[in-house]
């Protein structure tokens, strides 16, 4: 417990001490990582994994800092395109914010796959938004009728 | 090839509502939100039309990636009381503050705090003896003055520009009944606290959310018309509001009502009688989200968040991969 002085002393419980401002004992709470969302990460955030240079159309791409939440999503997308032969994800250890997303198609390259799924998913971010948006205005406007008539 | 399945009593068969192939089109006329209830705190609402990687992704935001305003650095001057040091801090953490993270940037690795990523607080509270407690009494509100601390003894310092811009009302604890600690006379708490902005990912005080959790609709069908006093049987051994007793042809007859108030508990098993008639499964695209918020943001708000991080991750991997090609 901290007292006067910086040092440890045994207070007894009912002694009043003076609230005299000495060294403070400053405590940081851990945190595991700090996430600073607006710089720029050291690492890249999209890397190519070795093994697939002879053809355009394999790829394992190697995401930093995403996991299950967009690589299921991506993937989801992927699967389902036409000219997919294959497509599955993982994060490889949980300890690591690594997610491991593998493309293999017929005849359309990998990366252009991708760029087409994250579009894809963006659109679809702004279709959800827009709804989502639209029927909360409408569930407002309704119960506020409802409570202006009740 | 990704799959959607129907889950059914017999096992999982595959449903002909999600098509083999993806389009945007199909997407957009599958889809549709329906707003069933909604106050400050908290929010129910259907998504329809969605796949479960699509649903999780946003639960997932919700509980990790919307940032929020947390107490992160705990300058202790004086701590006399029986909690230890570490525990109060730990405590002062999950406290929820009003703070809204749009006004606020993150930190800097490094960084000094400053008025645009920081709020500073401060909890000074002394217990002590009530002389002018009645004699005899053993109450201890009557006994000792300031022997529970309640957050809202938490008072803000506005740093810089900051009480230009909000008000202690805007930026304090949500609630002012969070119990912090217990003190008697002769113990004194002052601490100064810095708030900063975080993610759920980081720390779970950071989360927005109380949780925010789906289910699937729940269906239950029929097989046979189950009437008479199974029918009564039936009703109650579900929810109530699940099942409906009618009259029909001069005998109670039940009906499905509202398969949406069914808790799975499959209680309709314990009758052997009407057992393998009542066929209960779950929509496989109809997710009942509820959002319950922790008070900084209002639900329906925090939806919209979570899709924006969503779309920001799209965004940004798309620049990346587009620099780079």
């Amino acid at each position: 417990m901290s007292g006067s002085a910086g040092t440890l002393s045994l207070s007894l419980p009912f002694v009043y001490r003076s609230s005299h401002v000495s060294k403070a004992v400053v405590l940081k709470m851990a945190t595991t990582r700090a996430v600073p969302a607006d710089s720029t990460p050291a690492e890249p955030l999209i890397v190519t994994l070795t093994g697939d240079e002879d053809n355009e159309t394999d790829r394992t791409f190697v995401f930093t800092n995403e996991g299950h939440t967009l690589g299921n999503a991506l993937r989801s997308i992927i699967a389902r395109y036409p000219d997919v032969l294959f497509c599955g994800y993982t994060v490889p250890h949980p300890a690591e914010a690594k997610m491991n997303l593998r493309i293999q198609a017929f005849q359309t390259p990998a990366l252009d796959i991708l760029k087409r799924a994250l579009t894809d998913l963006s659109q679809v971010c702004d279709h959800v938004k827009k709804t989502f948006t639209e029927r909360v205005t409408e569930f407002k406007q309704s119960n506020g009728e409802a409570m202006e008539m009740g | 090839m990704d799959r959607n399945y129907n889950l059914t009593e017999s096992g999982p068969v595959r449903a002909p509502s999600m098509p083999t192939k993806w389009s945007l089109k199909a997407f957009k006329e599958m889809f549709d939100i329906k707003i069933v209830f909604k106050d400050d705190m908290e929010m129910e609402f259907d998504v329809i039309g969605v796949e479960p990687s699509l649903a999780n992704a946003f639960r997932r935001i919700l509980l990790s990636e919307v940032p929020s305003i947390a107490i992160k650095e705990v300058h202790m001057y004086m701590n006399t009381s029986v909690i230890q040091d570490e525990v109060l801090c730990h405590r002062i953490g999950l406290i929820p503050l009003k703070a809204n993270p749009r006004n606020f940037e993150m930190q800097q690795e490094g960084a000094p705090p400053s008025e645009h990523d920081t709020l500073e607080f401060e909890l000074r509270i002394k217990c002590t003896k009530n002389n002018s407690a009645p004699a005899k009494t053993t109450e201890l509100a009557d006994l000792y003055k300031n022997h529970m601390v309640y957050s809202k003894s938490i008072k803000w310092l506005p740093m810089g520009d900051q009480d230009k811009m909000f008000s202690a009302s805007d930026v304090g604890p949500v609630f002012d009944d969070i119990l912090i600690a217990k003190m008697r006379p002769g113990q004194e708490i002052e601490m100064k606290m810095l708030a900063g902005k975080g993610c759920g990912k980081d720390h779970a005080k950071y989360s927005p959310v109380c949780t925010a959790s789906y289910r699937l609709m729940p269906t239950i069908e029929l097989t046979r018309e189950i009437d008479g006093d199974a029918a009564y049987r039936l009703q109650k051994s579900f929810s109530p509001g699940v099942i409906d007793v009618v009259q029909r042809g001069g005998k109670p007859v039940a009906v499905v009502k509202n398969a949406r108030y069914d808790n799975g508990s499959r209680n309709h098993m314990l009758h052997s009688d009407f057992a393998s008639f009542v066929k209960v499964g779950r929509v496989p695209d109809h997710y009942i989200f509820t959002i319950e918020s922790v008070g900084a943001i209002e639900p329906e708000e925090l939806f919209l968040e979570s899709v924006d991080v969503l779309k920001a991750k799209c965004t940004n991997l798309l620049a990346e991969l587009n620099k780079n090609s």
